[in-house]
């Protein structure tokens, strides 16, 4: 009799689980417009409630055309993940239709994550403030979600951040915008900011590398690994729940029986643990001072 | 070939996206060109300003009656939208009110100018309100409007100073009709 996890990762169980992390996210994480929401969490909910749907074509379709109808109108303020998940409903119905479905779907996961990280890439790479470090460094000033980072490991003090973001809002609604803005910045901050424009860019290239390299050759065995440190170490210091989301159910799907066979399980505990860690940073239980 | 159309349109799609960019002032954080996270200009560092012309000199908007869609505007700032917005801006009537009269009459002004003056002091420029949102008690002047320009900015990072740097994205300037 197999173990729970050995049920959990057989490959006849995998569109299921795929569809059920894909439904969640789509009931969770849509877009506020309402007649995206009237069509997309009604079909999630019929899925879910009656699983034989998840295998109908149609069912991926439709909610694909709703999450496009309901984007188009949005599209200059979309978050990125929302394009991808747009995309990723409308390869699970293309998928449904190919003669070999998992391998279709596998085809798909693996190049969506691929490109959707090489262009990331090649964003930072055309920006003109990221290699210097200086986008990083004034993130870590400016945003609200990172001020416990740049205070614990940046060494400035939290009323300082706040300070300055509050007349930072000011100088964007009212200031004369002619005179430039001090921030409190440190060398260890300028240090942490260098740190992580390249630890983001190496993570991001290693992902697109490995997920765009031809399937079961060379470096591709490091994709899921590559992919879960992304997650793991990404999502609970910049909580886009969404965007870890979709790259879960997308790893799971493109996961391969070959090598080690309990990366999916790996993919539905990182799912949990940004969902979690997201929670917790919410409730202001790690906030410093 | 089907099934890969969804790999397809999201190269399609990044490829529009960072042209845009480049064309159009998109700003790279939106899109679907998974730009995120790589520059400081995002939407929250966009910030729009009207300025009114007027025979005595400029006088910014401090409360911008936007007829046009105002993210739209901010993550995407096409002359077009521009020009549309500053020939709305010019078709209304503005009360100008001095750095004096505002700073007397702190009690009745909204909310979002009152928070100003509590944490950086009264502007030193003077000010205009849409006449239908006047400041009561205040005698604010009818400039003749020569003309509006409207400017979006965008806020950048200088690591070498630590301060914010305004640049200027687009702007578009009308004659008053």
């Amino acid at each position: 009799m197999l173990g729970w996890t050995d049920a959990f990762v057989a490959p006849e169980r995998r569109f299921e689980l795929v569809g059920g992390m894909t439904l969640l996210l789509l009931l969770l994480h849509s877009e506020p417009v309402w007649y995206l929401e009237v069509g997309v969490y009604g079909l999630s909910v019929a899925a879910l409630l009656y699983r034989p749907l998840v295998r109908k074509p149609a069912l991926w379709f439709g909610i694909a055309a709703f999450l496009t109808a309901g984007h188009v109108s949005v599209w200059f303020h979309l978050d990125n993940h929302k394009f991808l998940l747009t995309y990723w409903c409308l390869a699970v119905g293309l998928s449904l239709l190919a003669a070999d479905t998992t391998r279709a779907l596998r085809t798909n996961a693996r190049l969506l994550i691929g490109l959707a990280f090489l262009f990331a890439v090649v964003g930072k790479l055309l920006a003109p403030d990221y290699l210097s470090g200086a986008f990083f460094e004034g993130l870590l000033l400016t945003d609200g979600r990172f001020f416990g980072v740049a205070h614990v490991f940046g060494g400035i003090p939290l009323p300082d951040l706040q300070l300055a973001d509050l007349a930072r809002e000011d100088l964007l609604v009212f200031g004369d915008l002619r005179i430039p803005f001090d921030l409190p910045s440190t060398p260890r901050l300028t240090a942490l900011a260098q740190g992580l424009t390249w630890w983001t860019l190496a993570i991001e290239a290693a992902v697109a590398v490995l997920f765009l390299w031809p399937e079961d050759r060379g470096p591709s065995r490091w994709r899921d690994p590559a992919l879960l440190l992304f997650i793991v170490t990404t999502y609970p210091v910049t909580p886009v729940i969404g965007f870890a989301w979709v790259l879960a159910a997308m790893g799971t799907a493109q996961s391969t029986q070959r090598g080690w066979r309990y990366w999916p399980v790996l993919y539905v505990a990182a799912y949990l643990f940004v969902m979690l860690s997201t929670s917790v940073a919410r409730s202001g239980l790690l906030t410093p001072g | 070939m089907l099934h890969t159309l969804a790999p397809g349109l999201l190269v399609l799609v990044a490829c529009a996206q960072l042209t845009l960019v480049r064309t159009h002032h998109l700003t790279p954080w939106k899109g679907g060109g998974f730009g995120m996270f790589s520059t400081f200009d995002s939407p929250s560092a966009r910030t729009l300003r009207l300025v009114l012309l007027t025979p005595e000199g400029e006088v910014g908007i401090a409360i911008p009656t936007l007829h046009v869609p105002q993210k739209r505007l901010l993550n995407l700032p096409n002359t077009a939208l521009l020009t549309d917005l500053a020939e709305q801006t010019a078709r209304g009537s503005w009360l100008v009110y001095t750095p004096e009269q505002l700073a007397a009459a702190r009690r009745v002004l909204p909310a979002e100018i009152r928070r100003q003056f509590a944490r950086n002091g009264p502007s030193p420029e003077p000010a205009a309100f849409p006449q239908a949102r006047f400041l009561a008690g205040l005698e604010g002047a009818r400039p003749e409007i020569l003309g509006v320009r409207a400017e979006v900015w965008r806020l950048l990072y200088d690591a070498d100073t630590s301060q914010l740097r305004p640049e200027l994205v687009n702007t578009a300037t009308v004659d008053a009709p």
